[in-house]
């Protein structure tokens, strides 16, 4: 089986950057590389840069994924997965060559960064894939539940959705609190006009700690879910890893593993219609 | 070695195969016609696993469906590779750890007769040199089950002998074949076995040994017209048919042949022709649609 993965995610690799495709996001990567580290960008540490290639390997994972994945899921593929005795083998080719087109591109950028900033250093470029592959990773699998490979009905729309719950509850939980709060108490005052009154008060009870501790406790359970990229992106700034941030990554590897394991649940049960 | 058991599937309205079964012996030829629409190609899609039907199911003996090589009625290419590499990486798909992909390439390429193209990019081969590179990339790693939709599609008439021939030999080293075709005429040469499909229901399901002998029938014909005789003949069995001058004993009244023969010569006619015919490809698959 590996050796079947392997074959295809090297060919895959290969013809992504065959692609104009390809061709365009290794520009594009370069560009990006010669605006932050070359023509200005400059930034008081060398934790800075780190932070740049880090997040921009995980950013570049998921659209190589992207990419890949629709030029994988055309029909001159077709025999290639007759092949295979699992298709699921197919989906963990399309993860792996995504992944390393993605550290490809990564690999460039920080290249780039090495010629052009002489205080990044070999040793700290060398500190970035152990660092952030776990963020790649997740990037990847995350990328696949956008493809039209995966998607299976409206599974796109509820990975993303579920996805964007979380992070409008981190970022705009307090909106979230008060449009909530704001519900209750019309709630409130519709059962105190119709004499419910325990009812009534038990939802003006509620609408009060929604805007008062309620908001935090909101934003906090729904921000647990990115914990794990907050504190790798707070190692990263710091230089180094507290105990609890350790643990980061591991959590990520978790996510991603959840997020396969559900890719392939849709893409092994969907109907194969392949494009030209 | 494959049994499709009941098989539905649906698209949106549109019904494409409607409860269909049949079996498929272990190196056997099957054969699977009908006409377009018929649902052979959304068939073939759900043996090589891209479908999934709505019900029913296709069961392997021993439980595990085998590996299969399958050359789809369109075939399209990632155009810039070399014929060569191509069919290396099916190889590495497919070979056993150890086998030589080389070696296997080199000989699928030769039983296609395209081994003079091997470098060159696919984007710049002929439409019959696709054709022989889908079908090389099919035989490659040893599949114990083939499935080949319009095998002979863009073929000139050599090498579709040469494709028949590749059908035959692979058949005699007890690989199962099935192929999906309008050209009756090729499949009658190769095929063991018939699946007729028309709108989506299985019409014939058979060895094509069983229908051609279905209704055999003898013509016996005079130089003279018969029609003064067909008063004797044709109450001696219903299977007896008299026209112009010729007559002709189908079924059970083939037993009758003797006796015919014999009336016509004492009443001093003149027999040109005998002959014993069994139905062709052409017959059955036209009465099968009907």
């Amino acid at each position: 089986m590996i050796r079947r993965v392997l074959a295809l995610a090297a060919y895959h690799w290969g013809d992504s950057f065959r692609s104009l495709g390809g061709v365009l996001l290794l520009i594009l990567s370069a560009i990006f590389a010669y605006l932050f580290f070359i023509n200005g960008g400059r930034a008081p540490d060398v934790d800075y840069y780190t932070l740049v290639i880090g997040s921009f390997g995980a950013a570049a994972t998921f659209v190589t994924t992207i990419t890949i994945a629709g030029r994988a899921y055309r029909a001159e593929n077709a025999a290639w997965m007759a092949r295979l005795p699992s298709r699921i083998e197919y989906l963990a080719a399309i993860w792996l060559a995504g992944l390393c087109a993605g550290l490809t591109l990564q690999l460039l950028v920080a290249l780039i960064a090495l010629l052009g900033r002489p205080e990044l250093t070999l040793v700290r470029v060398l500190e970035l894939p152990p660092l952030w592959i776990a963020a790649n990773i997740f990037a990847g699998v995350l990328s696949l539940h956008a493809t039209d490979m995966v998607t299976r009905d409206w599974s796109r729309v509820y990975v993303f959705s579920v996805l964007l719950v979380f992070l409008f509850g981190t970022t705009g939980g307090d909106v979230f609190s008060r449009w909530l709060s704001g519900r209750a108490r019309s709630l409130s005052s519709f059962f105190a006009g119709q004499g419910v009154l325990p009812i009534s008060n038990g939802l003006g009870d509620v609408a009060n700690w929604l805007v008062g501790d309620g908001l935090t406790t909101i934003g906090d359970t729904l921000g647990l879910a990115f914990w794990p990229f907050r504190a790798i992106l707070d190692a990263a700034i710091a230089g180094s890893f507290t105990r609890a941030q350790a643990l980061a990554p591991a959590f990520l590897l978790i996510y991603a593993t959840i997020l396969f394991m559900l890719a392939a649940d849709f893409f092994a049960g969907k109907d194969i219609i392949l494009g030209d | 070695m494959l049994q499709v058991e009941n098989i539905s599937k649906r698209f949106y309205n549109i019904v494409a195969l409607d409860d269909v079964s049949f079996s498929v012996p272990r190196g056997s030829v099957v054969g699977v016609v009908g006409p377009n629409g018929a649902g052979k190609s959304t068939l073939f899609r759900i043996l090589a696993g891209f479908l999934n039907p709505d019900s029913g199911a296709v069961r392997a003996s021993g439980g595990v469906m085998p590996a299969v090589g399958y050359k789809p009625e369109r075939l399209l290419f990632p155009g810039q590779m070399r014929v060569d590499s191509y069919l290396q990486l099916a190889a590495r798909l497919s070979l056993q750890r150890g086998a030589s992909a080389t070696t296997a390439v080199a000989e699928a390429l030769a039983t296609v007769q395209l081994s003079s193209a091997a470098r060159q990019r696919i984007k710049n081969c002929s439409k019959g040199m696709r054709q022989r590179v889908g079908i090389a990339q099919t035989l490659l790693g040893q599949a114990p089950l083939l499935l080949f939709d319009e095998p002979w599609n863009g073929l000139d008439p050599a090498a579709q002998t040469e494709v028949e021939s590749v059908f035959r030999r692979l058949r005699e080293e007890g690989r199962t074949l099935i192929i999906s075709t309008h050209r009756l005429h090729e499949l009658t040469r190769v095929c063991t076995h018939l699946v007729i499909l028309s709108r989506g229901r299985v019409r014939y399901a058979d060895a094509l040994f069983a229908a051609q002998e279905r209704q055999p029938q003898i013509t016996i014909e005079d130089t003279r017209d018969l029609a003064p005789l067909a008063g004797i003949l044709r109450p001696l069995h219903p299977g007896v048919r008299v026209a112009g001058s010729v007559v002709v004993l189908e079924g059970e009244a083939m037993a009758l042949r003797r006796q015919v023969l014999s009336l016509l010569l004492s009443a001093g006619f003149d027999m040109v022709r005998l002959e014993t015919q069994r139905k062709t490809l052409h017959d059955i698959y036209t009465e099968a649609i009907q």
